[in-house]
């Protein structure tokens, strides 16, 4: 996977953090995982593009994190992770996708199509994330730490 | 005035609603889907629609298309992640009167709202 593809999502997260959260976010680390397996406290939102090039990007927010998230967003006091709170997660990684995609988009080539999320709490059995390259980066924010992951083959 | 959001996260709904009061609309029907919102649109009336684009069962892009094509003038913003050019393109051609990209901050789309309204009554 071309590193090149990468920076796209990070300006997303960037943008989103600052325009609908009023928060910043340092990128911190950046890796290589031969797939992975969710940490039980971590609540994941996965989204799938296809097109020139396909691929998945995930969200990964500690609880404390997803929370905060929620909570920013619209104002409410939630003090646990519910339906609501995984909605939030979603929209976050859908959010961050859809503007990526923009970034990516090459002249001579339609839009990418932009899946709908899936979101997912701790390991889950028979996700593909086991078994997918990603490149992985961490944040600090103002509302918690995060992780972005991005696995995508482009089209020969 | 009266508004539709429609969009299948329920975070998003809440948060147009907010900006939706940041507009003085104070009442609003909500629908997860673009089937949701065609038949809202069908049977009440509505000052302004905020539309989604990506939805399960039926996109944005299709229920625009089809609320127009039923007679329905109700002004529609396109609230929505897809911001390549082609696609605003498509939002328009299919009849949406205004665009907004997420993310975006809700003062502004309280703006946006407000001159769609403005437009629509001239």
């Amino acid at each position: 996977m071309d590193v090149a593809f990468i920076n796209p999502f990070v300006e997303s997260v960037y943008d989103f953090f600052s325009t609908m959260l009023d928060s910043e976010v340092q990128r911190k680390s950046l890796s290589l995982r031969e797939g992975y397996r969710a940490a039980p406290n971590d609540v994941v939102a996965s989204i799938d593009l296809d097109g020139w090039i396909r691929g998945t990007v995930e969200i990964s927010f500690p609880r404390g994190t997803a929370i905060a998230v929620f909570n920013r967003l619209t104002g409410m006091d939630s003090r646990e992770v519910d339906d609501s709170v995984l909605d939030s997660v979603g929209e976050s990684v859908n959010i961050i996708a859809g503007s990526a995609k923009a970034k990516l988009g090459q002249a001579d080539a339609p839009p990418l199509d932009l899946g709908i999320p899936r979101v997912f709490c701790g390991h889950q059995d028979g996700i593909d994330s086991q078994t997918m390259r990603w490149i992985e980066i961490s944040f600090a924010s103002g509302l918690g730490p995060l992780a972005l992951r991005v696995a995508f083959q482009a089209d020969s | 005035m009266k508004a539709l959001v429609v969009d299948d996260s329920e975070t998003t709904r809440r948060i147009l609603v907010r900006s939706l009061v940041k507009a003085e609309i104070l009442s609003c029907d909500e629908a997860a889907d673009g089937r949701e919102a065609i038949t809202a649109c069908l049977n009440n009336e509505y000052d302004v629609v905020l539309m989604d684009w990506n939805m399960p069962n039926m996109s944005g892009l299709d229920a625009v298309k089809a609320i127009r094509s039923a007679g329905k003038q109700v002004p529609i913003i396109m609230v929505t992640t897809e911001s390549e050019k082609a696609r605003v393109v498509d939002a328009i051609k299919a009849g949406a009167n205004n665009y907004i990209c997420k993310p975006f901050q809700p003062d502004v789309l309280a703006a946006k709202i407000k001159e769609t309204l403005l437009k629509a009554d001239t």
